[in-house]
């Protein structure tokens, strides 16, 4: 069974990856942070040897870049 | 500033500095629809990614006839030459584009900065990053390595995870996945790296 992220596991990997001065919250858009391809692929990579979760399709952080919806991506969530 | 290198049947683009490009006169009425509902940050590296493409085919002012499509998967196509293979890579400082009108092509660029140690455990193996350390400095590995595997990936119409695609470092640079291969020539640009890969 898949293992799944709390929204703290996945708000502490961008705090530590990324220039992060705000609260994040559901709503917060990671965009001004995960700007380029190789960020998200850091981002996904501290998740993977974290917690053991690995998102299933990449595609959709193109088109989602809430908070609320990135943790779903990662937990196989998002339909 | 852009520049243009002819290559016989590969050309590269790379546009440097921030000046004001008008959507208008650049896109396409699909493109410009698609560029309206961005936001600012990904508006200015669609715009300056099509402007780059663009003009490796052509000189004059009728960009914005020129349609540049996106395939699911992110790779663009050129729909008045469909044949012509192309790719596109931009950074907040950079855009580059090649054209190869022979075979698969992929760019990618990134700026060099410090990356987690987990990103290069990811996307590599152990003797892919022995190899590595002979010709790359601990700072530029990630990003380097990520950037030839981007660039191979495109060239494959693929996405990341990339542990499938291997590196091999020798007089060239190869990527090999499966049966396919993919030739690599990097370009190192102020506190960038620049990676085009084409399929042989």
């Amino acid at each position: 069974m898949q293992n799944k992220i709390s929204q703290e596991n996945l708000v502490a990997a961008l705090s530590e990856l990324f220039p992060v001065q705000e609260q994040l919250v559901e709503m917060s858009d990671l965009a001004k942070y995960i700007k380029d391809s190789i960020d998200l692929g850091e981002l996904v990579a501290v998740i993977k040897e974290r917690h053991g979760v690995t998102p299933k399709d990449m595609q959709l952080f193109k088109t989602h870049t809430r908070l609320g919806d990135v943790l779903k991506i990662f937990n196989h969530e998002f339909h | 500033m852009l520049a243009i290198q002819d290559i016989g049947k590969v050309k590269i683009s790379s546009l440097t500095g921030h000046e004001e490009l008008n959507p208008q006169t650049i896109l396409h009425p699909i493109e410009f629809q698609t560029w309206q509902h961005l936001s600012p940050d990904r508006a200015r590296d669609f715009l300056r990614g099509r402007y780059t493409l663009k003009r490796l085919l052509t000189s004059d002012d009728k960009l914005h006839t020129r349609l540049i499509a996106s395939m699911p998967s992110g790779k663009p196509v050129i729909t008045d030459s469909p044949e012509v293979f192309c790719s596109i890579s931009h950074t907040e400082d950079y855009a580059v584009a090649a054209t190869s009108i022979q075979t698969a092509i992929g760019v990618d660029v990134e700026k060099i900065t410090p990356r987690h140690p987990a990103l290069l455990r990811d996307i590599s193996t152990e003797e892919e990053r022995q190899h590595l350390a002979m010709r790359f400095s601990a700072e530029e590995m990630p990003t380097t390595a990520w950037t030839i595997k981007e660039a191979a990936a495109k060239a494959d119409g693929a996405i990341f995870p990339f542990r499938e695609y291997q590196i091999f470092l020798g007089e060239k640079i190869m990527v090999v996945r499966s049966l396919n291969r993919w030739e690599v020539t990097l370009t190192e640009m102020p506190s960038h790296i620049c990676a085009v890969a084409i399929a042989i």
